[in-house]
């Protein structure tokens, strides 16, 4: 479907689409206490899929934000975090020449401050292989509800049963 | 295909199999008999008037008086306690008005006494191409342990039971999420939903969405107890798009479960 300049809607409140996603560091990355990485699930959906908040803090701190919606924080120790917005600032999709339609598992993934905010589409395909990733790079032992939590996502994606991927 | 199904609505009010009382659980009351049987809501046009007070015995909190609203008709009640207005006296469906819509519907046994209510926190459009629900539910009974939600769907003739990974027969939320939910903001537990049908591409280097055209997406959501095959109360809602991706929301309406959506409830 091509997109009509005229049915754009003001839609997802609170994420600011980018177009313009600058260039990425490699393996771990350096990260500010402000900085989080927030991944929301913006592609259709029937039920609601989730979204993650991932910020530098407290070892093993999780909070639903809101639990109908499954949104949730995490807070990860400076060497985890580190890892994870290594690995964000490298995957997704970064051309802004794509064009066409992406559905249901689509992700927007956004990190740094607030005045350097970068942002990639993790794309339909591509979701499920993206969450397992995550969840290798965090220690399980320490991070429980962050596993169960992207557990779910992956299944509300289903990931296991259509797109073979899971952790 | 309303009236026939208005006809067996009725039916099953007045002949409905019994339930097992809900206070046959430690620690529960129950209105009434221990056989009472909770009926569909259908019949709450008739409790539209001035309810009645619970029956329940002590320890009961007594629900205050609030506004009515109904979309089929002016039935605004006034009342004295919290969060009563009665400023919208809008007949018209949630789905005429332009925006939120919120109102109330008793859930009622057979006898017509109210054994809850479902406050329609949020009906309206999403991200332009699909429709926010949020829904509470306050029993009269305190009785909230095993409650859940069983809803099904019909996207495009595909249809479905629309649940959570990891929800056992079924049931829209997992037990860990009804768990999370219950006693949120009051209500015994929630139904929060926002199905829809967006489409994405690059406009001038630019991310940006549009809806899906062509879409028809409705749903029948019931509020049901945990091992009881009939539900307390069913509504219907959704929402479509036409060939150029504008949306329409469908009435949310109390209704009579189809057979498929009674026959999937566990």
């Amino acid at each position: 479907m091509k997109i009509s300049q005229g049915t754009i809607a003001a839609a997802f409140a609170g994420l600011a689409i980018v177009a313009a996603i600058g260039t990425a560091a490699s393996g771990r990355a350096s990260a500010t206490p402000e900085e989080c990485i927030k991944i929301a699930h913006i592609g259709s959906e029937d039920k609601p899929v989730g979204s993650l908040r991932l910020c530098l803090g407290e070892r093993g701190k999780s909070k639903a934000d809101r639990i109908l919606a499954n949104e949730w924080s995490f807070e990860f120790d400076a060497a985890t975090f580190g890892g994870l917005k290594g690995f964000v600032s490298t995957h997704g999709e970064r051309t802004t020449g794509h064009s066409g339609t992406i559905k249901f598992g689509t992700f927007l993934v956004t990190w740094g401050t607030k005045s350097q905010e970068k942002s990639a589409l993790v794309g339909d395909s591509s979701a499920c292989q993206y969450l397992g990733e995550l969840m290798k790079l965090v220690p399980k032992r320490d991070y429980v509800q962050f596993f169960d939590v992207l557990e779910n996502l992956t299944k509300r994606l289903q990931c296991a049963s259509s797109r073979g991927v899971t952790n | 295909m309303i009236l026939a199904q208005q006809q067996a609505a009725k039916e099953r009010v007045s002949t409905g199999n019994p339930r097992r009382c809900a206070s046959s659980r430690p620690g529960r009351r129950c209105c009434r008999s221990e056989n009472a049987r909770l009926g569909l809501a259908t019949n709450f046009r008739q409790v539209a008037p001035r309810p009645k007070r619970w029956k329940c015995a002590e320890g009961i909190r007594e629900m205050p008086w609030f506004t009515v609203k109904t979309w089929w008709g002016d039935q605004t009640q006034q009342g004295g306690g919290a969060g009563s207005s009665g400023q919208d006296r809008s007949p018209f469906p949630f789905s005429s008005r332009p925006s939120s819509s919120s109102g109330s519907v008793y859930v009622t046994n057979d006898n017509g006494d109210i054994v809850g209510r479902v406050d329609v926190l949020a009906y309206k459009g999403y991200a332009n191409s699909g429709v926010e629900i949020r829904l509470g539910y306050q029993s009269a009974e305190q009785v909230s342990t095993d409650l859940n939600w069983f809803q099904t769907v019909d996207a495009n003739g595909r249809q479905f039971v629309d649940a959570d990974s990891g929800s056992p027969n079924g049931y829209y939320m997992r037990p860990d999420t009804a768990a999370r939910v219950e006693g949120l903001n009051g209500y015994n537990t929630q139904f929060y939903d926002t199905p829809h049908r967006v489409d994405y591409g690059y406009v001038g280097g630019n991310l940006q969405t549009a809806p899906t055209p062509n879409v028809q997406w409705s749903a029948e959501t019931s509020l049901v107890m945990a091992g009881r095959s009939d539900p307390l109360v069913t509504f219907s809602w959704g929402f479509s798009t036409n060939a150029a991706g504008a949306l329409s929301i469908q009435p949310l309406v109390v209704t009579s479960p189809s057979p498929y959506h009674l026959g999937a409830i566990p």
